[in-house]
């Protein structure tokens, strides 16, 4: 049997090791902690891109061929997306929208963005459409204000106005309410019958009503559709600050799934550093609250992220590492490779990372192979500016279902 | 009361604060928000509060005595901050001022008594049969509850005339076979609950050990002061500490593994007592690098190919409760390796953070139904099961998910020594 070590939590890790188990490895993922599913949108980008997505995307392989997209091949993007609607359906969350074009989507600033497959409570606020929208928020809640998002979009010329509604239990406690405060609230049908009922006098005329992503944790209901349905119109979700709930949707969605599978998900446990022998990875190293535990394995998918996640640790003269075997790094530049003019604009820093070929296993200047059984997976990965490309979300899924065939 | 705290570590602890990013990845995990409205998560106690926490200031939030302190923040937090270790140095901190401002409060007494749970079954045993009919007397817990806000519902466990001890050096010294020659040593650190009240768990320990060659010896110990420590009392913590590295450093001086049952008591010897009562001594370390938790001793055996491995067949289904303080210990899920060596045995990891009680959090008359509303998640989940027995290797846990399912809980290694066929009680 094939012992698998997942590291690493965020989507990357999870499809990994959701594939890794599907082909039936033993598997096990370990993590600092909570990955990047609670601090993401929810929705899936894959490259910012308007008109025929596919044919820009085989375009942007040609072009780009050190790519993780032109690495790991198109068809690890589609199955990644099969893979996430499998998991995430169980989950009763549906995620709708195909590699064929992208939504155009608000943000909460009113600013758009565009993703390829979103969760479905957020398809009806897809600014392709020329339909007038309502934006609404809770009165008083200082993660979400209606007024600027409306504002924002009606600048760029779409049709929006704003309104809020009252919940008085946002104001009950003394404590701030972050978005799972609300999640909870929305919850509970009481709750969503006193909001549409405020709402549906304002809606004057709108087409659609376009709330932060606060439409409920539980599983089973969907909030959006029961608001839906007592507004007339249909209802999307905008992506708040964090805590995301779409992302905590969509993490729970994996964790019980794999839990399910039988991996073994240890949050908590960081890999210090690795073990290897010769060309290959024996394990990680990971301390314990005394003494150090080495988790051994046949193959070893690194998903720790790059700069911003961890998975490259990084010091005040712009020295990088790769943290846990300290593989070879693609290094842009010096401490000038940080700096630009728009701060999520293209910045040399943002294409560091691990160099791999078609499997995905690192390789160093020489384009050796590294560590023959270690994959590299999602933001760690080097050749891209996940930020700037608008391929987070399909990188991460991407080479993550592409590291879980093993 | 007299100890101004600031050793080295837990300066440390204090300063992972500065590692926080306020992406309330914890209070978006803590089990305690999403049913209460006085408590407003981990970030704010923990890291928030923290920069408002001057030595010898009054601590910001009184909010932070409904952290539970199950530690869950500190586990899925992805930027290294000790959130409970935090909010647990702040609650000696909010006791201190309790003791000087209202030391009359009878939840201040309570919180101190609760942290006295070995007299508590030193003297409840000695009138076992009195102390398990009050205990289980309607009218006695209500007036409990009334006077020092000890729930009536809160699980209790029962007292016993007869220790695990007792057993250990009578019966057990008589009737057990001879030791091998050279058969290598091991000290166990039994807990409280296993010599008062669980000892059933101690025997399974034992023989699961022996079975495997081990000599088991037992060291003069104490409470491990955890009680104490998540009380706030943190004095009285080390005084229960500093006893049990004398009485355990010996051991650990000569090389002898001490394997801890109780998964906070053994995270107690292995870390609280230098991260967080700050016992910065040659002997705490030493100590500590020699405890293991009994299911990592186990598999650490296991890898080394000592581990015997003639178990019976067992086909059930059994659900399992990882403990919080298990995860702490982060070596991952021993007992789950262990318990997938039994032919046949199924065992699912229930994927509930937390039963609730987090030790004696869910006694307390005002949290009681923070508890039960935290736990009832994984109750449901057992419950839905439809087993018989559910494994989980912490003492209050196990009671707790026993009350609350009617469920039978035991430790792992009950399980594992029936599978070996073990003279015990069939777990």
């Amino acid at each position: 049997m094939n012992d698998v070590l997942v590291v690493g939590a965020g989507p990357a890790g999870l499809l990994a090791a959701w594939g890794a188990r599907q082909r039936g490895g033993r598997v096990r993922l370990v993590a600092s902690g909570i990955g990047t599913t609670h601090i993401s949108p929810g929705w899936i980008g894959v490259l910012d891109s308007d008109g025929d997505l596919s044919s820009a995307l085989q375009g942007w392989i040609g072009t780009h061929p050190r790519h993780p997209y032109a690495l790991a091949g198109l068809g690890a993007l589609s199955s990644a997306l099969s893979a996430l609607r499998e998991v995430t359906a169980e989950a009763g969350l549906e995620y709708v929208g195909d590699l064929r074009s992208n939504y155009l989507l608000p943000t909460a600033l009113g600013a758009t963005m565009r993703a390829a497959v979103v969760p479905r409570s957020f398809a009806a606020g897809d600014l392709r459409d020329p339909g007038s929208m309502l934006i609404a928020g809770p009165a008083g809640w200082r993660d979400f204000y209606p007024g600027l998002c409306a504002g924002n979009l009606v600048r760029q010329g779409f049709s929006a106005h704003s309104a809020t509604f009252d919940l008085p239990e946002l104001h009950a406690g003394k404590f701030d309410a972050t978005p799972l405060t609300l999640a909870r609230l929305f919850d509970r049908t009481d709750v969503r019958e006193r909001v549409a009922a405020q709402l549906k006098p304002c809606l004057e005329g709108a087409a659609r009503v376009g709330v932060p992503a606060v439409l409920g944790l539980a599983p089973g209901v969907d909030v959006s559709i029961d608001l839906s349905e007592r507004l007339g119109v249909p209802v999307f979700e905008i992506p708040t600050l964090p805590p995301s709930v779409p992302g905590i949707r969509l993490f729970t969605a994996f964790k019980t799934a794999l839990m399910k599978a039988g991996v073994q998900i240890l949050l908590g446990m960081t890999a210090e550093r690795g073990v290897i022998e010769g060309r290959r990875a024996v394990g990680v190293v990971i301390p314990g609250a005394v003494r150090d535990t080495t988790y051994g394995a046949d193959t070893i998918v690194l998903a720790t992220g790059g700069l911003y996640g961890g998975g490259i640790t990084t010091d005040h003269t712009g020295a990088m590492r790769e943290a846990v075997f300290d593989l070879p790094l693609d290094r842009p530049g010096g401490l000038e490779s940080w700096f630009g003019p728009e701060s999520l604009g293209v910045h040399a820093a943002h294409f560091a990372g691990v160099r791999v070929n078609r499997d995905l296993q690192p390789l160093d200047e020489t384009g050796r192979t590294v560590l023959e059984n270690v994959r590299i997976a999602g933001r760690l990965l080097a050749g891209h500016a996940a930020e700037a490309e608008g391929s987070t979300e399909g990188v991460w899924l991407a080479t993550g279902y592409r590291a879980g065939c093993v | 009361m007299t100890t101004p705290y600031t050793p080295r570590l837990l300066e440390d602890i204090r300063r992972t604060a500065d590692l926080c990013v306020k992406c309330n990845i914890c209070t978006s995990a803590c089990p305690v928000v999403p049913v209460t409205d006085l408590f407003p998560g981990p970030k704010y106690v923990g890291p928030q509060a923290q920069r408002f926490r001057d030595p010898g200031a009054p601590s910001p939030d009184h909010s932070l005595d409904y952290c539970s302190g199950c530690g869950v923040c500190t586990l899925v937090c992805p930027h290294g901050v000790k959130v409970m270790e935090i909010n647990t140095a702040a609650k000696a901190e909010l006791r201190m001022r309790q003791v000087r401002e209202t030391p009359l409060d009878p939840k201040l007494w309570r919180n101190t008594l609760l942290g006295y749970n070995e007299v508590l079954g030193q003297v409840g045993g000695l009138v076992a049969p009195l102390a398990n009919a009050v205990m289980s007397f309607g009218p006695a817990r209500g007036l409990l509850e009334r006077t020092l806000g000890i729930d009536r519902q809160a699980p209790f466990p029962s007292f016993h005339f007869k220790k695990f001890r007792g057993w250990f050096f009578g019966e057990h010294q008589r009737e057990k076979p001879p030791t091998p020659r050279g058969a290598p040593k091991v000290a166990y650190f039994h807990g409280c609950a296993t010599n008062h009240y669980e000892p059933e768990v101690g025997r399974a320990i034992v023989a699961v050990l022996e079975h495997n060659g081990f000599e088991v010896v037992l060291p003069a110990q104490n409470c491990c002061g955890l009680p104490m420590q998540s009380n706030g009392n943190f004095e009285g913590a080390r005084h229960y500490a500093r006893a049990n590295l004398r009485k355990l450093s010996p051991y650990a001086g000569q090389g002898i593994p001490i394997v801890v049952g109780g998964t906070s008591c053994g995270l107690e010897l292995k870390s609280d007592y230098q991260e967080l009562l700050g016992l910065h001594t040659p002997e705490a370390s030493l100590v500590a690098e020699h405890t293991y938790d009994i299911n990592e001793f186990l598999r650490l055996q296991h890898e080394a190919g000592r581990l015997k491995t003639d178990f019976k067949p067992d086909g059930r289904n059994i659900p399992y409760h990882t403990s919080c303080h298990q995860k702490l210990h982060r070596i991952g899920r021993p007992a789950l390796d262990l318990l997938g060596l039994v032919p046949g045995l199924t065992v699912e990891e229930m994927g509930v953070d937390c039963c609730g009680i987090t030790g004696t959090y869910g006694y307390k008359h005002e949290k009681y139904a923070i508890a039960q509303a935290v736990g009832k998640p994984l109750f449901d989940r057992i419950k839905a099961s439809g087993a018989s027995l559910a494994i989980c290797d912490n003492e209050t846990c196990r009671w707790n998910l026993a009350a609350s399912t009617g469920v039978r809980v035991v430790h792992t290694v009950q399980v594992l020594a029936e599978a070996y066929g073990l003279d015990q009680a069939p777990a």
